[in-house]
């Protein structure tokens, strides 16, 4: 309680010095407004936009873009991810066109798109959507193939069809990977809009910076920068909270991040109590994850989400136990397993 | 042959690898009768987890073919229960939810069997403990919950691939305990591989000795010692002898690790 209380005093302390160094050296330095603005000048721009009402019809604008292009992109990539994991077949013939598909700079992509679908929404939110279905394809599959094998073994020795090793299995244990896939494609989805408005639009935030840049207004820049960064800090904590009732009964989602002046304990004398039943636990000290996995998903997501997915995956990988390892996908020949390469 | 609960004829298991094939299982022949408790040693790899998978359906045999109570094995089936070296919970399921697995897959009806749970589940001393999530167990009551889940559907019997070897010395003494109390009430057959050769011979009626790769039954030991039996009995002369001949084989034919 007290570091935080510290914390927090900390925090504000040194919001406040660096504004107050930065609006000082403006004045100091006579900065003209068209390079730097003072943070007293961005503070009035903003507070003109917003009680004009501008900055908040622009807003909205960006922001349906945004959730549309999320909803969309998520359900595409969610939807391809499990056709490519649970088939062979869509795997070996699609998966090639999806990468290259990929590797292609989406900005790039933005001046035909607003040629197919013109100036107004519907050119912003196919943009977001497929900036945003990538991450949520490739974690959707991953998250469906990592299944426990020993799990799956269960599921058949209890003579489980398919389906429902998929619905009661497969489905559950890929949800801490599609909701690391959903906090970047959240995030994603916002800089696709954006870079659709730059590229040509009638309203939005995207267009309201460009046509400020047109007329050297610095200060209202700083102002709709502040106001983006906000939204996407408010979109990112939207996703935190859907995944924390999501996945609820995922252990590692309960660890917070730890305040500064807290150091992480392992072993027995951890803090709470979870820490410590889990520390009693002969069968659950943490290995390495997945490698392939985590190649996998690296490779496409440069941002620190995975870390969740990681412990979850760690954990499986030290469920499944030594022994289980013997029976790896490839490996497990026999009556199921019988899906191959066409 | 009067009720056997699973016969095995001339098995043979190939694995195809790339390296050329692997002999996991030789020409093994056995029969386990109806409420026996037969447990299977034998050094590592030789071949005790295949038999396991092979019987409980997830593995085709190479030659020769196995029966379940007389109906020969083609792929899994409802009237088993696997408990496997891992509890291999699912983490999205509280305690009585992943007892209630096999009664889900198989539709047997939740309202009919949850009753059963918490009853299975005091028997395993695990009341109080079925809204919990697995994370909040410790090893020895995950192995537990996954003992009453192989036991929800009333499975003929139990296939059991070294499910305590993950335990301590402590808790595996107990959990044996335990495993004999349920298997005194509920009379089922049980299949018990085991790296323990006291674990073995605590446990079983008869104890299967498997040589090391390729695995064929080198001795089938039938033990004598009356239940309901405490764990003082591992001092008696009487089991310390049972030990003795069936680890004698294995120095003689090179060792069991451990
Ligand atoms: N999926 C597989 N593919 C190829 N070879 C395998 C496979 N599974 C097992 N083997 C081989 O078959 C042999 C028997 O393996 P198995 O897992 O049945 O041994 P085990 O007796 O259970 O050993 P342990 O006591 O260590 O668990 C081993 O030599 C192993 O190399
Ligand atoms: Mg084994």
């Amino acid at each position: 309680m007290k570091t935080n209380t510290r914390n927090l005093i900390l925090t504000v302390a040194l919001f406040c010095v660096s504004i107050g160094t930065w609006e000082a050296v403006v004045r100091f330095f006579q900065i003209p407004q068209f390079i730097l603005p003072a943070p007293s000048q961005v503070t009035l721009a903003l507070w003109r936009g917003l009680s004009s009402g501008l900055y908040l019809r622009h807003l909205y604008v960006t922001l349906l873009e945004t959730l549309l292009g999320f909803v969309l992109g998520s359900a595409l990539g969610f939807f391809l991810g499990t056709a490519v994991a649970m088939s062979r077949w869509v795997e070996y013939f699609f998966y090639p066109y999806i990468v290259m598909f990929q590797s292609l700079p989406k900005v790039a992509l933005a001046p035909l798109i607003l040629i197919w679908f013109g100036l107004g929404l519907t050119s912003k939110v196919v943009n977001a959507a497929l900036v945003a279905f990538f991450p949520l394809l490739v974690n959707t599959m991953v998250g469906l193939r990592s299944a426990d094998e020993e799990r799956v073994s269960l599921m058949r020795s209890l003579a489980a069809r398919d389906s429902q090793i998929f619905w009661m299995l497969r489905l559950p244990n890929a949800l801490p990977f599609v909701m690391a896939g959903l906090d970047v494609a959240m995030i994603f989805a916002l800089i696709g809009a954006i870079v659709a408005e730059f590229v040509g639009a009638q309203s939005g935030l995207g267009m309201l910076i460009q046509s400020m840049n047109f007329t050297m207004d610095v200060s209202g820049q700083f102002s709709v920068l502040l106001i983006l960064s906000v939204l996407g800090l408010l979109l990112n904590r939207c996703i935190l909270l859907l995944r924390r009732r999501v996945l609820f009964w995922d252990p590692s989602e309960k660890q917070q991040p730890q305040p500064l002046g807290k150091v992480r304990h392992e072993g027995p004398a951890a803090c709470s109590a979870r820490s410590r039943c889990r520390a009693a636990d002969p069968g659950r000290r943490r290995h390495g994850p997945d490698q392939g996995a985590r190649r996998l998903v690296r490779a496409h997501d440069f941002r620190g989400h995975d870390s969740v997915r990681h412990r979850h995956q760690a954990r499986l990988v030290q469920e499944r136990g030594n022994r289980g390892r013997a029976d790896s996908p490839s490996r497990l020949d026999g009556l199921h397993d019988q899906r191959g390469h066409p | 042959m009067v009720s056997e609960a699973i016969a095995v004829r001339k098995l043979t298991k190939t694995y195809a690898a790339r390296q050329g094939s692997v002999v996991a299982l030789e020409d093994i022949s056995f029969s386990i009768g109806e409420a026996e408790f037969v447990a299977v040693v034998g050094p590592s790899g030789c071949g005790k987890s295949t038999l396991l998978k092979i019987l409980a359906g997830l593995l085709a045999t190479t030659m020769g073919e196995a029966f379940l109570r007389g109906s020969l094995i083609s792929g899994p089936r409802r009237d088993i229960g696997v408990v496997f070296q891992a509890p291999v919970l699912f983490p999205w399921r509280t305690v009585l939810d992943n007892v209630l697995l096999p009664v889900d897959v198989q539709g047997l009806g939740r309202q009919a069997h949850e009753r059963a749970a918490l009853d299975l589940l005091r028997l395993v001393h695990l009341d109080g403990f079925e809204h919990r999530y697995p994370w909040e167990l410790s090893g020895g009551m995950q192995q537990r919950v996954a003992i009453t889940r192989a036991l929800i559907h009333d499975p003929a019997m139990l296939l059991m691939d070294e499910p305590f070897g993950a335990l301590d010395a402590m808790t595996r003494e107990h959990m044996n305990l335990e495993l004999q109390r349920i298997w005194l009430e509920k009379r089922k057959t049980v299949l018990f591989i085991t790296h323990s050769i006291p674990e073995a011979v605590f446990l079983a009626d008869r104890v299967l000795v498997m040589t090391p790769r390729p695995g064929c039954i080198m001795d089938d030991v039938r033990v004598n010692i009356p239940r309901p039996r405490p764990l003082e009995v591992m001092n008696t002369p009487g089991f310390g002898e049972y030990v003795r001949v069936i680890r004698k084989q294995f120095n003689i034919r090179g060792g069991l690790d451990g």
